[in-house]
């Protein structure tokens, strides 16, 4: 097969930039309906590729994303909201100082959310990494789940149970997809470096690693604050793309964290386009699913809708997937114009 | 300050109630090629990891070079100069074999804390200094993409030292056993070693082979002025390339000397063919 060159390979990556470009800017022919939930994809991608950083390419199994995606929302949420709103949602306990007499832009509070969930991802991770396997996903996973109880019983801060209301609705197009772009160079230029290859040695096989003069703590560590950034960004966006948070586990609890798993594992474990289709196969799939969750009426009988009906048939098409592409649709390879010509050029040789 | 390399004095591993190298001394000189040998279970590989600091000896004291390097980690063990290959080869099989070779460099962008360590312990060495490597290989500017190509230059001339050019894009785990050994080998050497430590390189070779890789420890060695330490099971490889030999048997140290002194040791006898000799 024809192996492309690197000049075209640059120029299709060019002409690919360019098609999302005017893509996003035509969004709105879409109707306001789809062109949140294209934002939604990007913001579904933030969190898949962050994750996939911590999970697929460094090879450690955290279940903490959630957390770190909800210290993000909760700390850029309550940094934009304007002072008259933080009065009228703080009314059982009011805000604490100086959280009740700043308000600053989106940009600024979204790196900031990254910062502090970074910090975060930090202090979990000092103990936690001393463990391997499924300890440290246990303990990962009680972190965000204890970051989830201490927002809904801290209504000095987060306002709890009854949540933040009224959030400056600024997550558009163009703010979600700049941050994935900035995500997956970020990412993607650390994967292919050389702090990428001890990452990818530290998953294949540690002990030899740290025999090669790699210190696997140190690495692990760097990967889970990159990723824990990235995680609080993509909070961040997504606060003030549903304008309203709240502590169920339904929404920024456990529950996230396995829908971006689900998201990264269909994708491909270590694969950032891998993780980038999941996100977007994840995204769409889980909206189409809805019309399962009303009545149907097919032939004059009616199926009522069951709530929860989606999720048990994404369960469902996760499991074929699972059967069919055992390492998820990219495994840990990258997508590029190679093998999508490589792809075309055999569905060619097969039609002949 | 001593000519020796490694220096052992009295190191005692145990795991739980299981002694498994007992008191257990040796040196290597600069330049030496010292072989260590002795039946299953005798402790060898214990000894190898607890050099490499894979495991914590209950007591005893490893000096390298001089400095004690007793239960320091392993990264910083093979950053100060001690590398190894594995008797079960584990290389990173997922990653190409020039990658293979690349991960052994990588430690030259994070080796602040060794450099600190020697520097603490023995004022010749430089003192470190800081370079913010994490962000230039992020942000690929031109000081990290100038280290990288370094790098792959050195990777790819260390797989021909080793024969290996050809096979530099494949998958580790395509390779053959004996050649995955070379790569095994040439993956230590990027590590810039100057004690090498090889347990069993010529496991599952056959004579041909054996013998080939034989040639390149003494090529390798000259080359790269190393001092190396190694297990062998095949009595013609050890007896051929080692100076001096050291003999294990349930974690004790029962003989020790040149290849003919050790061959003819009454005990050494005993511990491969139990104490009496039917002919």
């Amino acid at each position: 097969m024809k192996k492309i060159s690197l000049k075209i390979n640059l120029i299709l990556t060019i002409a690919f930039l360019i098609g999302i470009y005017f893509f996003l800017s035509n969004v709105n022919i879409l109707g306001d309906y789809w062109s949140r939930i294209v934002t939604l994809v990007a913001i579904y991608s933030i969190m898949a590729v962050s994750y996939t950083l911590v999970n697929g390419i460094t090879g450690i199994f955290s279940l903490g994303q959630a957390g770190f995606i909800a210290i993000g929302a909760y700390t850029s949420a309550l940094l934009t909201l304007s002072i008259q709103q933080k009065e009228m949602s703080f009314f059982i306990q009011p805000l604490i100082w100086p959280l009740n007499s700043i308000q600053i832009g989106f940009l600024p509070a979204t790196i900031i959310g990254g910062l502090v969930a970074a910090f975060f991802a930090f202090l979990i991770g000092y103990p936690s990494l001393r463990l391997t396997g499924d300890y440290f996903a246990i303990a990962t996973l009680a972190f965000a789940e204890i970051i989830r109880i201490l927002i809904q019983n801290l209504y000095g801060v987060t306002n709890g149970t009854l949540g933040l209301k009224g959030i400056n609705p600024y997550t558009n197009v163009w703010w979600a997809w700049s941050w994935l772009l900035v995500t997956v160079i970020v990412i993607g230029s650390l994967k292919y470096s050389s702090y990428g290859r001890a990452l990818r040695a530290i998953s294949e096989d540690p002990v030899a690693a740290k025999v090669m003069g790699i210190d696997v703590f140190r690495h692990q560590m760097m990967a889970f604050v990159i990723s824990g950034f990235f995680a609080g960004v993509s909070g961040a966006l997504y606060a003030h793309w549903i304008t309203t948070l709240d502590p169920r586990p339904t929404s920024l609890g456990v529950m996230l964290t396995f829908y971006v798993l689900i998201m990264i594992v269909i994708g491909g474990l270590g694969s950032i386009t891998g993780a980038i289709l999941g996100a977007i196969f994840f995204a769409f799939v889980s909206q189409w699913l809805r019309i399962f969750e009303s009545n149907i009426t097919i032939f004059g009988f009616t199926i009522p809708g069951v709530p929860g009906m989606s999720m048990l048939i994404l369960s469902v098409l996760f499991i074929i997937v699972m059967i069919f592409w055992r390492r998820g649709l990219m495994g840990k390879e990258e997508l590029n114009w190679q093998k999508i010509y490589n792809f075309f050029k055999k569905v060619e040789v097969q039609n002949e | 300050m001593s000519e020796n390399v490694l220096k052992i004095d009295g190191m005692t591993v145990r795991f739980g109630g299981l002694t498994a190298v007992d008191s257990f001394s040796m040196y290597i000189n600069k330049g030496e090629l010292i072989g260590l040998i002795g039946p299953n279970g005798a402790g060898k590989t214990t000894v190898f990891n607890a050099i490499t600091g894979i495991y914590k000896p209950q007591s005893g004291r490893i000096f390298f070079k001089g400095i004690d390097i007793t239960g320091q980690s392993p990264q910083l063990i093979n950053q100060i100069g001690i590398a190894r290959t594995f008797q079960n080869i584990r290389l990173f099989s997922d990653m190409s074999v020039i990658e293979n070779v690349m991960v052994g460099q990588h430690s030259y962008f994070t080796n602040g804390k060794a450099l600190k360590f020697l520097h603490k312990h023995n004022s010749e060495y430089p003192k470190p200094s800081w370079k913010p490597w994490l962000v230039s290989a992020i942000l690929k500017m031109p000081s990290y993409l100038k280290a990288e190509k370094a790098m792959k230059d050195k990777a790819f001339e260390l797989l021909k030292r080793m024969g290996l050019q050809k096979y530099a894009d494949y998958k580790a785990l395509s390779l053959p056993y004996g050649q995955q050994r070379k790569v095994e080998i040439a993956r230590a050497l990027a590590t810039n070693p100057s004690l090498l430590i090889l347990d069993e390189p010529a496991a599952g070779m056959n004579p041909h082979e054996s013998e080939e890789l034989l040639e390149t420890v003494k090529e390798i060695m000259k080359e790269f002025s190393l001092t190396i330490l190694l297990i062998e099971h095949d009595m013609k490889f050890v007896m051929n390339l080692c100076e001096r030999i050291y003999v294990l048997d349930y974690g004790r140290l029962i003989s020790h000397g040149s290849p003919y002194e050790v061959q003819n040791d009454k005990k050494v006898i005993e511990a491969y063919l139990g104490d009496e000799v039917y002919a």
